[in-house]
């Protein structure tokens, strides 16, 4: 696992080309368009990707790309 | 995985039908979401709804559509030997929809006619029935699919309230030795029932006075014991990781590739979710026809929806293979994988 593939991962939810995120982007609000729909699916990419199940009480606390990246370092 | 394989089947016809009163999300949806409308709007892509008027049911619709498919293809009521409709909104609780049929397009009387109880899984399940039986009897069948959803959605509640939409559908099927195979897969978790969930008016918790009050829930949305209740997270685990679970192993066990299709006709749920569905499964955007923008998610309905409404103009060239799936309340999921013959009539009418 790197960060290129999980930044990849990422741009694919949310719509926007790669080159457009990084680890410090807020993916709720530097983006062209966020709802709730997203966000359910990074949590079920997370889930098969990296396997690492997060609640959605966890999720809503997490704001830019490296706070979910964290998630995933713990949980392994 | 069970495959149920059917042959010697076709399918004469489909026509849908919608009722007239449009509703406009970004008008709709104003006071609910503000400014974040827009973004609402992209993310699930129904623009516009349609929802029948007071006193027009998910019924009044597909009889309509059954009778501009006869007028088109100039059928004999008395060539038909069975009708099956599926619903979860059928007019009265006793007795069910398709005897209303049988006697409102003057079917014969020696006819089986019954309901199917399935949400948005429910057109395979029917399409399923009703080759087995238009096989077995060697005779034609009409199978209806129409769901009224408008009355039991809250304007109140985010997670439905600019989804849902009403319509209604008519399918005939005919015995045909010439017919392809046609494979269907069905899937049944049960124990997710509570995902999608109307607490009120069955035998459990029949209506009273408190069905019919708006109740705030936690996260901020009313909504009456008589309206749909969705769990948006599980559903969306549930169509990202269940069904492109049931999809792969469905074209796996037919052999069969995307290429192989010409089409994915998907439930149109939410835009969003159909379309990383569509690129999980290896298919490309343009194979996966859209109605979801225009006329909003009616149930089961949505795939004859789907067919009738884009695929006219396709099945003019050539006949077509097509793998389709619904998904949602049970939760369930019915996929098939079949072939309209070139010159299938389709064909769309409105309800006034």
């Amino acid at each position: 696992m790197n960060e290129t593939e999980f930044l990849s991962n990422i741009a694919e939810i949310l719509e926007v080309d790669v080159e457009k995120i990084n680890m410090e982007t807020d993916f709720r609000r530097d983006i062209p368009y966020w709802d709730s729909l997203k966000g359910y699916s990074l949590i079920v990419m997370l889930d098969d990707e990296y396997e690492t199940s997060i609640e959605v009480e966890e999720f809503l606390k997490a704001q830019t790309v490296k706070d979910l990246y964290q998630y995933i370092i713990k949980d392994k | 995985m069970n495959i149920s394989k059917i042959s010697g089947i076709k399918i004469d016809g489909i026509y849908a039908c919608l009722p007239n009163t449009e509703i406009d999300n970004r008008n709709a949806g104003e006071e609910l979401f503000g400014k974040s409308i827009e973004d609402l709007i992209k993310s699930t892509g129904i623009e516009k709804r349609r929802i029948c008027s007071k006193g027009t049911t998910g019924l009044d619709l597909s009889i309509k559509a059954a009778k501009g498919l006869f007028m088109a293809d100039d059928i004999n009521p008395m060539e038909i030997g069975g009708v099956v409709y599926v619903t979860f909104t059928p007019d009265n609780l006793m007795p069910n929809n398709s005897t209303y049929v049988q006697s409102e397009l003057k079917l014969p009387n020696n006819i089986p006619a019954f309901d199917i109880n399935l949400a948005c899984s429910g057109y395979p399940y029917g399409l399923w029935i009703s080759a087995m039986m238009a096989k077995n009897l060697n005779k034609k069948v009409l199978l209806l699919d129409g769901d009224k959803q408008s009355h039991i959605t809250s304007p109140h509640d985010k997670g439905t309230a600019l989804l849902f939409s009403d319509a209604g559908s008519a399918t005939m099927l005919s015995p045909d030795n010439t017919g392809s195979q046609w494979q269907f897969a069905f899937e049944t978790i049960g124990s997710k029932r509570e995902v999608l969930y109307i607490e009120d008016g069955g035998a459990k918790n029949s209506l009273s006075n408190n069905s019919f009050l708006y109740k705030t829930y936690e996260d901020g949305n009313k909504r009456r014991n008589t309206d749909i209740k969705m769990d948006g997270l599980e559903v969306f685990k549930f169509v990202a990781q269940g069904v492109k679970k049931n999809l792969t192993e469905l074209l796996n066990d037919a052999d069969r590739k995307p290429e192989d299709f010409d089409y994915l006709i998907l439930h149109q749920a939410n835009l969003y979710m159909m379309k990383q569905l569509c690129k999980k499964l290896g298919f490309p955007l343009e194979k996966m026809p859209i109605t979801a923008d225009k006329y909003g998610n009616s149930s089961s309905s949505t795939i004859p929806v789907v067919m009738a409404s884009e695929l006219q103009k396709p099945i003019q060239e050539k006949g077509l293979k097509l793998l389709m799936s619904g998904f949602g309340a049970g939760l369930s999921i019915g996929s098939a994988l079949i072939e309209l013959k070139k010159d299938t009539t389709l064909g769309v009418v409105e309800y006034e």
